[in-house]
């Protein structure tokens, strides 16, 4: 108790100057909160200019006559440091562009900085990119919960994003004048296919959700949910779990007790690998088991869970994987194997670098239709002009001023023979009206 | 000697305290420039927070960053649910931390070393899990957006952060000047002789934990206030290691230190961004350079100046006595 006395008395008998020093700051405080006034910049950027359609006066927003500058915000280092080969595929296909004189003979200029997987990292990087550098757009943005905390500051500057690295709903529904496009399948989308494809073309009658219990999982979790009445099928059993877990016996149990033929599984890669390796240890190996593409559409999955273990699991693509048999004589894929394989030789061509290689592809045909007068409005009547566009290496974009995915298209795979092989032609998603069509 | 110094210290204080007021117009409004400082601020805060245990009272802690993270999903929650003026938000947001510290300190202040280094390891490595996994508190993985207070722009925000900041530091600087301090340091040179001069150095050792928790929760939530979100990935154990990285490249047995180190390390980023996995090399190489060249910290550049004068005045009174 002594000490505690000693303590407000040490802190309330201070020099002179430090007492002068408080009353001075707490007087600065009052003086300049009050003088701050009621300058919150709301589609403006600091000297009043109305930055919507990112130009300023008759200027465009990084757009000059030879070139247009791009951002670009992903981890780069730390734990999710993968998501930096988004910015190496934006960059090969933006070098291969400028090789070939550019568009509307502007060069492509890209700027990406490490965004750590940290909102305010991201942030701060996001204002550097808009108020400092002066971006036209912002192009492969990764992490959802960073896109999340800056979706409102790009609203107010009114600036564009697109092929986000997420595929989350938040930015799609609505449909928001700044946000086009995902570089993965949108997670409700991709789960509604395979919940289409389970019942009619798998036959599936008794399905298991197996799904990671964040905004993730629980995404696809929802689409299904929504549908499930609509379907003769039955969800007999739910199993939630969180990412890190390392111990999935209990939920491989669950599932073999509900008795299911089908199991849908919403998770990144590691839980896929592990889920399956325990129901081969359990025996149970005569089921259907889908696996969303963020988990499970990569040939590195085999290592993960075994050769034998991951042969034969579902899941869906957007963009062919390189060593599919179907990528070959794909002029796109070949094109993107060439251009990326010379800039990062002996490094990993399959998966993420392509999400950032084809979301650039989108970008560049909208530059292209947009014109020699570019600016927001050109750009978005550009962009609503995709209709399943297959030239690139994705499988169909589309956009309208309804749909904002652009990633509608996609295809079953299914692992085989060690790679990851397309079992089915073209599938469509309408956003409109919920339907789904088999090419 | 030691009037001229206080006198030098003041005019410092005053010139900096005159560029960060001026700072905003000087950066023309920008929002990147103005976040950059207000992340040195509360980086600074906390570094200073942590140093009160590192450096004065020698009981390591490599978690504080979970002291941030409570302090900033604090903020959030309150200013969810409650209606509560922001500046009560706030400080709800550095009992509620300061509480936290608390219960830590319980089992901390009975160890020492490197077993207290794993117990706020496990904090720290901790916390975000749990904001990760409490959905129905913190929304799990997809955080909480910060409504920022409606009285208050981005300007007077940024005041608003300033005039804490110095109010904070001013009361830690008083606090290590006061008998507190000095109970600190003599825990941290010897517990023995502190205890057998009849200071509790359970109380203090106690204590060290609130107040560094206390600071560093507000810290945190003028975090949440200025960046408007939250999320279980704002402050992994990686941010606990860059902070312990500011003390000692700072100084860690100086109140100044680590507001050097808080500057350095948040001004890196904008010079080597560009350059695609460069920044973490560079904070490597400078903490290796400077633990190597200027073990005290960069703060110890300043003592060198002002020896190398004294020694030119000395040389020079010397010579005008042999002359």
């Amino acid at each position: 108790m002594e000490e505690v006395f000693i303590l407000i008395r040490g802190t309330l008998m201070m020099k002179w100057k430090s007492t002068y020093l408080f009353i001075l700051s707490l007087g600065m405080i009052i003086f300049l909160t009050a003088c701050g006034g009621e300058s919150e910049q709301t589609g403006s950027d600091a000297e009043g200019n109305n930055s919507d359609g990112g130009s300023t006066g008759e200027e465009v927003r990084g757009v000059t006559d030879d070139e247009i500058i791009i951002g670009n915000i992903v981890a780069q280092s730390g734990p999710q440091a993968i998501y930096g080969q988004i910015a190496q595929g934006i960059q090969t296909y933006f070098d291969y562009v400028n090789e070939n004189g550019g568009v509307h003979g502007r060069q492509l200029k890209l700027l990406a900085y490490d965004g750590e997987y940290t909102p305010a990292v991201e942030m701060q990087q996001a204002q550097r990119l808009v108020e400092e550098e002066e971006v036209f757009l912002m192009l492969g943005n990764d992490c959802t919960p960073c896109n999340t905390a800056t979706k409102e500051y790009y609203e107010e500057q009114g600036v564009i994003n697109m092929m986000l690295g997420s595929g989350a709903q938040q930015f799609y529904e609505p449909p928001s004048d700044f946000f086009f496009g995902s570089e993965i399948a949108n997670y409700r989308i991709e789960t509604r296919v395979f919940y289409d494809y389970a019942v009619n073309e798998l036959d599936a009658g008794r399905i298991a959700i197996v799904y990671q219990n964040d905004d993730y999982g629980k995404e696809g979790y929802e689409a299904v949910e929504a549908v499930r009445d609509d379907y003769d099928a039955e969800v007999v059993t739910e199993v939630p779990f969180v990412a890190n877990e390392e111990d999935y016996t209990t939920h491989a149990q669950k599932v073999k007790d509900a008795d299911v033929d089908t199991v849908i599984m919403l998770s990144t890669p590691n839980p896929a690998a592990r889920l399956k390796q325990e129901f081969h240890a359990i025996g149970l190996t005569d089921i259907n088991y889908i696996v969303s593409s963020v988990g499970g559409n990569d040939t590195t999955m085999f290592e993960l869970a075994g050769e034998d273990v991951w042969e034969g699991t579902y899941s869906a693509g957007s963009i062919p994987v390189p060593d599919a048999p179907e990528a070959e004589g794909n002029e796109a894929i070949e094109t993107y194997l060439e251009q990326y394989t010379e800039a990062y030789p002996g490094e990993n061509y399959s998966g993420v670098p392509q999400w950032g290689y084809a979301g650039a592809e989108v970008f560049v045909e909208a530059l292209e239709r947009a014109g020699e007068d570019l600016n927001y409005d050109t750009f978005r009547e550009a962009l609503y002009s995709f209709d399943n566009w297959t030239e690139g290496t994705y499988a169909g974009v589309t956009f309208s001023p309804e749909n904002h995915y652009g990633l509608t298209t996609l295809f079953m795979t299914r692992a085989q023979n060690g790679t990851i092989e397309s079992v089915t032609d073209l599938i469509n998603y309408d956003p409109e009206t919920g339907e789904i069509n088999y090419e | 000697m030691q009037l001229k110094s206080q006198k030098l210290k003041y005019i410092f204080n005053s010139v900096v305290l005159l560029f960060i007021i001026v700072y905003p117009f000087l950066m023309n409004m920008s929002g990147y420039w103005m976040t950059l400082l207000v992340m040195m601020t509360i980086y600074g805060i906390t570094a200073v927070a942590l140093n009160i245990m590192i450096g004065y009272g020698g009981q390591i802690s490599i978690g504080h960053a979970g002291f941030l993270m409570i302090g900033s999903y604090s903020v959030a929650i309150i200013a969810d649910r409650f209606e509560l003026p922001f500046v009560i938000t706030l400080l709800l947001a550095g009992i509620i931390t300061a509480f936290v510290g608390l219960i830590i300190s319980f089992s901390a202040v009975r160890l020492k070393g490197h077993f207290l280094a794993v117990v706020t390891l496990g904090f720290g490595i901790s916390v975000p899990v749990i904001a990760l996994n409490w959905t129905s508190l913190t929304n799990g993985y997809s955080g909480m957006l910060v409504t920022r207070p409606a009285i208050l722009s981005e300007l007077s925000l940024y005041y608003f952060i300033v005039g804490c900041t110095v109010l904070f530091l001013w009361f830690m600087y008083n606090i290590l000047h006061s008998s507190f301090g000095r109970a600190f340091i003599s825990i941290r040179e010897s517990e023995i002789a502190a205890q057998s001069s009849g200071i509790n150095t359970t109380f203090y050792k106690t204590l060290m934990f609130v107040i560094s928790s206390f600071f560093t929760g507000m810290a945190g939530g003028l975090y949440a206030y200025w960046i408007g979100f939250v999320g279980p990935t704002d402050f992994p154990v990686t941010i606990s290691f860059l902070l312990l990285a500011m003390i000692v490249v700072g100084g860690m047995h100086s109140f100044y230190g680590p507001i050097f180190g808080a500057v350095l390390f948040s001004i890196i980023p904008h010079f080597t961004d560009e350059f695609m996995g460069i920044t973490n090399i560079v904070i490597g190489l400078i903490l290796v350079i400077i633990i190597l060249f200027r073990p005290e910290g960069l703060v110890t550049i300043v003592d060198w100046f002002k020896m190398n004068k004294t020694m030119e005045k000395a040389d020079t009174i010397s010579k005008e006595r042999g002359s």
